[in-house]
């Protein structure tokens, strides 16, 4: 089967401009904007919920997504999630860019990078329960309608990276 | 590149225009402007709006409060802490701490002489002791816009702390907050 | 005028129809994710190496888009500007989440949306980004109750940034496109001075 030939990236002001539309129109029709975390929030507390529904109700972290009368997966950010992961299929497989692979720094092992990958996660699980949001819902969204929560996190991410950028260069060059 | 330079002519352009057009008492946001100046029959007045006057009331804040109305009127309702023009102890204190504040009632002309006479900075009550009634005492969160539960309830508190009452509050449909309880996104 | 925005609310949309709009939003972003670039791990960690600043770009640029939008829309009356959603502000809790996210967002490599585009790209390292980010929202309903003070101090409120400078909206939203510009300019500086150095 011959490979096909990866479609270049877009120019990424224009991506951020059709972003920024989508946001707009986001707002304009259900008055709130993206969201990313809170897909994983509904989709674990779902997932716990069918597994050991004691545990579930027991932890307010769960809870929380289980009161109410709609299942927590009948949420417009668990559908939403379920839209981009759609959007990437159609996308990479459009341009030429499904591939299984590891995307690693050349220098470093499998095992290495799925670890500090796995960790990372972690990391960033426990952050956006603090920070009620993640990247595209928080800073994104939040950005846009001026709030100063979002725009302290967006600094602090970025100040953030940079200051283990260094520390991790191995992982990625 | 060119697409780029477009982007960016652009968003100049609609930036420069935004603020130029904006004004946050036009905006149809919830009132946060707390002094304004104005000219009233020749002569610039500085207002002070009455959610502002409330809020350093409900804070404990230094506030001079000076009523223009008949003595009658004033026997029968005013603000907590004023003291009647008749009264002297005001007038003689030449450097008064914190904010003095002339209101009467919204149709009162007479205020904008009286404001003169006084020594120092003296503010107007923008609305006079109408718009305390409807803005501070019995506040309809109907009508004014309210952006969420947190500023309903600070109305709701204030106006029972000055003695009114919240009008409407069984009617109300805070749309911003999800019927789930859901913290963040 | 009557406000006509948001249309949830002025035209009592039924939720299935909500839910399709999700939907439609969902794939397009997902679309424009992936057409950045933002599938891949590293294209998103080079940015912190200055190497190709692609992720501050896409991500300020649709700030500003949807800021600018969002203000004209307000202004002009079609969208009421006190029944959107404006994310709440806890200051000490995004200071340091936000940094603690920065820290794993440079070990993984992906932040939670395009740890999505990712693993439906054929990314396997995008699944390892997966399980990661169940363990820590399990991690985290675990250690939650001895947190319940801390995870909500220094709350102020529903505010937006132009009532706490006590700015005009318009003027701030200039500020910040001025400041954006310069920083794209900045960006693409620093982009040319890294491939000289490495070239």
């Amino acid at each position: 089967m011959k490979t096909r030939q990866a479609y270049p990236y877009w120019n990424p002001y224009i991506v951020g401009v059709g972003i920024g539309i989508l946001i707009i129109l986001s707002f304009v029709v259900t008055g709130r904007g993206l969201g990313a975390i809170g897909a994983f929030n509904g989709l674990m507390a779902s997932v716990v919920h069918a597994i050991s529904p004691d545990y579930a109700l027991s932890k307010a972290a769960f809870s929380n997504y289980l009161s109410g009368i709609e299942h927590p997966l009948r949420d417009w950010v668990v559908i939403e999630i379920a839209g981009v992961c759609i959007g990437g299929l159609i996308s990479g497989l459009v341009s030429g860019r499904f591939k299984f692979e590891v995307i690693r720094g050349p220098g470093i092992s499998k095992v290495t990078r799925l670890i500090f990958a796995f960790s990372g996660g972690l990391l960033m699980a426990f952050a956006a329960k603090f920070t009620r949001g993640c990247t595209s819902g928080l800073a994104l969204s939040g950005g846009s309608v001026m709030s100063p929560g979002a725009w302290l996190f967006m600094i602090s991410v970025f100040i953030g990276g940079y200051s283990v950028a260094y520390l991790m260069r191995r992982l990625w060059n | 590149m060119k697409i780029n330079h477009f982007f960016a002519i652009l968003a100049v352009i609609a930036g420069i225009t935004a603020a130029f057009t904006s004004h946050s008492v036009k905006n149809n946001i919830y009132p946060t402007w707390k002094f304004e100046k104005e000219r009233v029959e020749g002569k610039t007045v500085r207002h002070i709006s009455a959610h502002h006057l409330a809020n350093l009331l409900y804070h404990k804040q230094e506030v001079s409060l000076l009523d223009a109305r008949d003595w009658s009127d004033y026997e029968n309702y005013h603000i907590p802490t004023a003291l009647h023009c008749n009264m002297n102890p005001i007038l003689e204190k030449e450097k008064s701490s914190g904010v003095v504040v002339l209101y009467g009632s919204a149709e009162d002309k007479n205020i904008y002489k009286m404001v003169r006479e006084l020594p120092g900075r003296v503010y107007v009550l923008k609305g006079g002791l109408e718009a305390w009634d409807s803005l501070v005492l019995f506040p309809d969160p109907l009508q004014d816009k309210i952006r969420n539960t947190d500023q309903l309830k600070y109305i709701i508190r204030r106006s029972s702390f000055f003695g009114g009452e919240a009008q409407n509050t069984q009617l109300l449909n805070l749309n911003v907050r999800e019927s789930r309880y859901r913290e963040g996104c | 005028m009557e406000l006509a925005a948001p249309l949830k609310y002025s035209m009592q949309i039924p939720e299935v129809y909500l839910l399709l709009f999700a939907l439609l939003t969902g794939i397009a972003f997902g679309i424009f994710l992936e057409k950045a670039g933002f599938g891949n791990a590293r294209k998103l960690v080079e940015q912190f190496y200055f190497t190709d600043m692609r992720m501050f770009k896409v991500l300020f640029s649709a700030i500003v888009t949807a800021m600018v939008g969002i203000y004209w829309l307000s202004y002009l009356g079609f969208l009421d500007s006190t029944q959107i959603y404006i994310n709440g502000t806890f200051i000490w809790p995004q200071i340091i989440g936000g940094l603690v996210f920065g820290v794993g967002f440079v070990m993984c490599g992906l932040c939670p949306g395009t740890s999505c585009v990712a693993v439906f790209t054929g990314k396997l390292d995008a699944l390892a980004v997966f399980a990661g980010l169940f363990t820590g929202l399990i991690l985290y309903a675990e250690v939650e109750p001895q947190l319940a003070g801390v995870i909500s101090y220094s709350s102020i409120g529903d505010i937006s940034l132009y009532e706490l400078f006590n700015m005009e909206y318009g003027v701030l939203t200039f500020v910040i496109v001025l400041v954006a510009l310069a920083a794209f300019w900045f960006a693409g500086r620093v982009e040319e001075r890294i491939a000289k150095r490495t070239a």
